[in-house]
């Protein structure tokens, strides 16, 4: 570059610049373009997973006054618990690193195996590492009498399907 | 030192850029040569060259597309393997996803088929062009011997990667290609012992399906990428490009 080279005169472009200008520009933006494209590939459209809303059967097939594990949805069926009378879900994951805390009846809470959180009746965490409450889900009854839960709807611990 | 005024001055001009390209700015001959030699890449090709080598008219450029298109094979490849599960019942479903379901997933299958049917006719082209100007002739003729493995390499993927979409296509390509291999001389002996372990049993299936997708996605361009780089370090060796004598 030489001085009379002065930054931001028109006059001042030549072929050279002017084509390396376009040359980079192009090569730029279509590495651009191509990563943009790789990384909103790896974002998959469809999943193949369970539906986040599901039924779990009747009312009745949980009996008053227990806490009922449902394995293949990872939650807990809760009846007349804690002086609410209807039927409550709450969730089996443990909000700490994901692990299935077990409800200890003895005690009336869940405790975690992982990393020893423990959970009252009401969700809330009274001891260990969990961040958080375990969620309790959104449920209704379906016209065929099934129960249905909504595991991305939470609600508070008083939320109940009067059985 | 000058005053940082620049973005190529911001750019270059600092210890980060300096400690990855410890040359200076290629404007010399010296600063020219250290560019290519402390370059793992570029050192590929010499720092000098004849003139013949950089004439586009005299190779079309015919084994760096061939090059080219491996490379772009071999990314949009990785890629598609994030979707595709070589089961016999996922395969074809997972094919059609990556068409119509998934981000971009159309354009990177056809950069991917179309890249394979670019790659066998580009690799045919540079050899027909290697053969018509006699690169083959001593003592090149180790590299051309490279050069055939490597077209039988990229037929061979090309071939592998036929099966995968599982269509009927694909399965009746392999039931061929499988009962052609089982005619191998001396057939009872030699023709169904290969065919039995290149099928992985009696019937084209899943054990088919996952050798051809091994063989594909691993093993053979792990092969062809060594040797790639064999024939690339071989033409150096062998005196650069084939050229007519001097006058």
């Amino acid at each position: 570059m030489s001085e009379k080279d002065v930054k931001g005169d028109v006059n001042n472009i030549t072929r050279r610049k002017f084509f390396l200008f376009f040359g980079w520009f192009g090569i730029l933006s279509s590495l651009a373009g191509s990563a943009f494209g790789a990384v909103r590939f790896m974002f998959p459209n469809v999943l193949y997973e369970p539906s986040t809303t599901f039924k779990i059967g009747k009312p009745s097939d949980y009996p008053p006054n227990t806490v009922t594990f449902v394995q293949d949805n990872r939650l807990f069926v809760v009846r007349g618990k804690d002086g609410i009378e209807g039927i409550r879900i709450i969730s089996s994951i443990c909000t700490h690193m994901g692990c299935t805390p077990k409800w200890v009846e003895a005690k009336n809470q869940w405790e975690c195996p992982c990393h020893g959180s423990v959970f009252n009746i009401k969700g809330e965490v009274i001891a260990g590492p969990a961040p958080k409450p375990l969620p309790w889900y959104k449920t209704t009854v379906a016209p065929d009498g099934k129960i249905v839960v909504d595991s991305k709807n939470y609600v508070k611990p008083d939320y109940q399907i009067k059985v | 030192m000058k005053k940082k005024n620049t973005i190529a001055d911001l750019l270059f001009n600092n210890r980060f850029w300096k400690s990855v390209f410890r040359h200076d700015y290629p404007d010399n001959d010296l600063s020219r040569s250290e560019a290519m030699t402390s370059n793992l890449f570029l050192h590929i090709q010499s720092v000098k060259v004849h003139t013949n080598t950089i004439r586009p008219g005299y190779t079309l450029g015919l084994g760096l597309i061939s090059f080219y298109l491996f490379i772009i094979l071999t990314i949009t490849g990785v890629l598609l393997m994030f979707y595709y599960i070589p089961s016999i019942e996922r395969a074809y479903n997972d094919m059609k996803d990556l068409e119509f379901a998934v981000s971009y997933g159309i354009i990177l299958r056809n950069l991917h088929r179309w890249g394979a049917h670019g790659m066998v006719a580009f690799v045919f082209f540079h050899m027909c062009r290697v053969f018509y100007t006699g690169g083959y002739k001593q003592p090149r003729e180790f590299n051309w011997g490279i050069g055939i493995v490597l077209l039988i390499l990229t037929l061979f993927l090309s071939l592998t990667g036929y099966l995968l979409p599982w269509d009927q296509l694909a399965f009746w390509a392999i039931t061929i290609v499988a009962n052609l291999i089982g005619t191998s001389p001396p057939e009872s002996i030699l023709g169904a012992s290969l065919r039995y372990i290149v099928v992985g049993g009696r019937e084209v299936g899943q054990n088919a399906l996952i050798r051809f997708y091994v063989m594909h996605v691993i093993v053979l361009p792990l092969v062809a990428a060594v040797l790639i780089g064999v024939h690339f370090w071989r033409i150096r060796k062998d005196g650069g490009i084939s050229r007519p004598a001097e006058e």
